[in-house]
């Protein structure tokens, strides 16, 4: 039995799907963020098993730059959150509607 | 035995990371949600190792179970956030979109996936057993650092601009509190 490309991006799916999932459903905005991580992680398998089963590298390097810019997402997010805890004494983003009024 | 060992190890860290994923999301305690997200994490460096890239795995373990679940669980612990009562308190509306669009994304991906002809194209030579000869860390190091440069030196940029602003949100937050309430 030989693994395939097919079943990295299988896997791939599943997770992204879990991700979106968490995304819509869940109202807590640190769980929204972490589903978010999730996401981001099952894109990096898809570029690193593209990159190995085409023998190139590009796709490590991709992979690279989505962590740095996954770092960059959570610092500004988790920031993001403790200012509204401090505004509203809550993360439910659905009581973040401000602009709505 | 040897062909075994390796689907063995993908459907078994596979698994893990899937049945986590799903403990991400459903949890009702933050906490209990974050560690689950680290054990996920750890199985899919797992899955790189299986790929045969094992800088990629490092840096997955180094960077998000280590730095970035670390400050999310630093955050979660910081506002003291309590367990939810239910998972599922949206609206009914949003309830049957979020079934509709998980359903319709495994969906469309899994039948493109099942139903694609396998990869083409040019192969870029880096096979397994030059990898084993140079190591992967020298192979990435040199594409990194010649052809990727700019866009190297562009992640620097983004950080000091993420650091940057988190500071201003941080030192926003201290200054509105000076003004006093309503001053917003």
């Amino acid at each position: 039995m030989e693994l395939t490309i097919n079943h990295y991006l299988v896997l791939s799916a599943i997770l992204f799907s879990i991700g979106t999932a968490g995304v819509l459903i869940r109202r807590t905005g640190i769980v929204i963020l972490m589903s978010i991580e999730l996401m981001l992680n099952a894109v990096n398998i898809t570029l690193v098993a593209f990159s190995r089963y085409q023998q190139q590298v590009t796709g490590e390097i991709l992979v690279f730059f989505v962590m740095a810019v996954a770092a960059a997402e959570a610092a500004v997010g988790l920031a993001i959150l403790v200012v509204v805890y401090h505004h509203k004494k809550s993360v439910d983003v659905d009581e973040i509607n401000s602009l709505r009024r | 035995m040897e062909s075994l060992i390796k689907p063995a190890a993908f459907y078994f860290f596979s698994a893990v990371a899937v049945v986590t994923a799903i403990m991400v999301i459903v949890k009702r305690n933050p906490v209990t949600s974050g560690i689950n997200l680290v054990l996920t994490f750890c199985s899919i460096s797992a899955i790189y190792v299986l790929l045969n890239s094992q800088f990629i795995a490092v840096i997955q373990v180094l960077v998000y179970a280590g730095a970035i679940m670390v400050l999310i669980i630093f955050v979660i612990m910081l506002l003291n956030l309590r367990p939810v009562e239910s998972i599922m308190d949206k609206s009914t509306g949003v309830r049957i979109a979020a079934i509709f669009v998980f359903v319709t994304a495994l969906g469309v991906s899994l039948a493109a996936i099942l139903t694609s002809g396998g990869i083409s194209g040019r192969s870029g030579g880096i096979t397994d057993e030059f990898l084993a000869k140079t190591g992967t860390i020298q192979v990435i190091s040199r594409s990194l650092f010649s052809e990727y440069l700019l866009p190297f030196e562009l992640t620097s940029l983004l950080l000091t601009v993420a650091i940057i602003g988190v500071v201003i949100l941080a030192k926003g937050m201290k200054v509105r509190k000076k003004t006093g309430p309503g001053s917003e």
